[in-house]
């Protein structure tokens, strides 16, 4: 080959190796900073789910002191159900009221992964003898699946009628 | 190493190999035309050495004006004149002295026209092969001399005789004084005389006191002619300090074995061909370019194969991190009994000891009149209100103030506070707390 034409092969082999060489460069810092980004991403979600998990390390034996409420699979039998058993719940302290069950809703404070299902309840207790009855009928909430969002005692802040006005979050136990 | 004599249309080649002092001839040839070609493509690795005896040629003493930045022009003017063409050009200042109060060199000039080197880098270019060094006959000759060590002060002659023509040089030191082909071989000894008394008129009677022979007329009868007529010593030159030649007849080399004998690093008679010397420059360029293109490739590859390795190591970070979440999430997935049970049990307040606790902390006679808590962003926060009927203000403030620090060291309840309010039937009091959770261990 004549050197004229090695001269323009080598210029030419420059120039493909600059722009390619630049084009890789660039290229793979692209990549390096997205990985980057995801990777930033991905350390938050490993953090959250991490965090759950310990959470939840610690919630095993409550898992099993927990007694679930009779349950059914259809909402109006379930919501009777239920209303039966705040009933018996209250009878059992010497306290009668009245039991009002919304529709399931699904909670959104449970990881996106699970899907926990809450039924609103509104409790209104006509009235009570001693006060030991509702600090017991309180503690015998937290053997079921039920959380307090508020408690009313001698006001009326809370829609249901009564002199202690509770208002509930019962979740529907997953098989 | 192959040494050749260049003639035009053919040549004198030897081929020498490095012996134990010195070269030692391989083979003599005598080649033309396509075979020269052939020989020399055949031997293309072999480094080439050329002397070449060149029709637009000169080599002359000149005495010209000591500035030496201007030397190269003045010798360039001067074969342009001598040749009447464009000339390659060599020089080796002898001396300085001063002619009529002006400073002057004694400069040993020599020259080659560009079209002679043309031609033989045609040749050789026909032959695929590039000479490293090309000079001329008379500068290999006279190389050839010095190597032998026969140079000196006094001038010297060399009588190089072949079966085809014979060739008289006359040196002194670097000077190339005559050179002359003699005519034919009848009248030699006529011929070298004349050659002798042209010398002693042209340089002022310096005489000749030496004369080497080569070649047919080395041979003792013609010697002893020889002497008889010139009145100066007669010798063989015996090249056997630089080359040996077992059974080969080197009548005719002696441009070659000068060739072979020259010092590349201080032989300042080299000629270039412009086509060489524009195809040297192509080829460093080329060159500089290649390395170029080395150095290019090698600043694009390696920080290419840095980055590269950091993005596959980021990679495998990622499918791990993916990877550790993914079998996170499928755990989480098969966990909703568990995170229900830590919903109810340990993000709850523990209301029976928050109500035990509310109750205890109300001192006799004060009396709780409503209580509200509710679940709100930050926990669980709530009021209490209440009146401390039939006291007076002290009475009642103190009471306040002692239900403040039971409060305050309550296990449920936490930034706890009771406020007095007076009013003018009785002392009322509200309290505001926070409740903790269950799981705080509080």
């Amino acid at each position: 080959m004549k050197l004229d034409a090695r001269m323009t092969l080598l210029g030419g082999a420059i120039a493909a190796v600059m722009i390619g060489g630049a084009h890789l460069v660039r290229h793979e810092k692209l990549a390096v900073n997205e990985h980057h980004a995801a990777l930033e991403e991905l350390d938050v979600q490993l953090h959250a789910v991490h965090a759950d998990r310990a959470r939840l390390g610690r919630a095993t034996r409550l898992e099993a002191s927990m007694s679930d409420l009779p349950r059914a699979r259809d909402v109006v039998t379930q919501r009777a159900l239920l209303h039966a058993a705040l009933e018996r719940l209250m009878a059992a302290q010497g306290l009668r009221g009245a039991v009002v069950v919304h529709e399931p809703v699904v909670d959104p404070s449970f990881p996106s992964q699970v899907r926990v299902e809450v039924v609103p309840v509104e409790v209104g207790i006509e009235d009570y003898a001693a006060y030991s009855q509702v600090v017991a009928f309180m503690e015998s909430l937290t053997r079921h699946p039920f959380t307090v969002d508020a408690l009313c005692i001698g006001c009326g802040d809370i829609g249901s009628s009564g002199k202690v006005r509770l208002s509930l979050r019962y979740y529907v136990p997953p098989a | 190493m192959l040494a050749m004599e260049w003639h035009g249309e053919s040549a004198h080649i030897l081929r020498l190999a490095h012996g134990s002092s010195g070269f030692r001839v391989v083979e003599a040839l005598e080649l033309a035309g396509v075979d020269l070609s052939k020989y020399l493509a055949r031997r293309g690795r072999d480094p080439l050495r050329v002397a070449g005896q060149f029709p637009h040629s000169f080599q002359r003493l000149l005495v010209l004006p000591a500035v030496d930045a201007a030397l190269p022009e003045m010798i360039a003017s001067e074969a342009r004149q001598q040749l009447n063409m464009p000339a390659a050009t060599s020089h080796v200042v002898l001396g300085r002295e001063e002619q009529e109060g002006e400073p002057v060199m004694r400069v040993a000039a020599a020259a080659v026209a560009y079209e002679d080197l043309e031609q033989l880098a045609g040749a050789l270019r026909r032959a695929a092969t590039t000479p490293r060094l090309v000079t001329t006959v008379p500068h290999a000759v006279q190389a050839l001399l010095a190597r032998l060590g026969v140079l000196g002060i006094e001038p010297v002659a060399l009588l190089d005789t072949t079966p085809a023509t014979s060739t008289i040089y006359v040196f002194r030191g670097e000077e190339v004084r005559v050179v002359r082909v003699l005519p034919e071989a009848g009248t030699l000894t006529r011929d070298v005389k004349q050659t002798f008394v042209f010398h002693g008129s042209k340089f002022r009677g310096e005489i000749i006191r030496t004369l080497w022979v080569t070649g047919l007329a080395a041979e003792g009868a013609n010697l002893a002619a020889l002497q008889k007529e010139l009145d100066c010593e007669v010798a063989p030159l015996d090249v056997r300090s630089v080359v040996t030649a077992d059974t080969q007849d080197l009548a005719g080399f002696t441009a070659c074995l000068g060739a072979a004998a020259i010092d590349l690093g201080s032989f300042p008679h080299a000629y270039v061909a412009p086509s060489h010397e524009a195809e040297r420059r192509t080829r460093r360029t080329v060159t500089g370019m290649a390395v170029g293109l080395l150095v290019t490739s090698l600043a694009a590859a390696i920080p290419g194969a840095v980055l590269s390795r950091q993005v596959q190591l980021l990679h495998v970070r990622r499918a791990s991190a993916e990877s550790s979440i993914q079998s996170t999430e499928s755990w989480l997935r098969q966990q909703p009994r568990r995170m229900v049970a830590h919903e109810v049990r340990e993000v709850q307040p523990p209301w029976e000891v928050f109500l035990r606790e509310l109750a205890l902390a109300t001192p006799a006679g004060a009396t709780l009149q409503s209580l509200v808590v509710r679940r709100g962003p930050a926990g669980w926060e709530g009021t209490a209100a209440g009146e401390i009927p039939g006291r007076g203000t002290l009475e009642a403030l103190t009471l306040t103030d002692a239900m403040r620090q039971r409060l305050q060291r309550s296990r449920a309840m936490r930034d706890a506070d009771v406020v007095p309010i007076v009013e003018d039937a009785a002392m009322r009091f509200e309290v505001r707390f926070r409740l903790s959770q269950r799981g705080s261990g509080t």
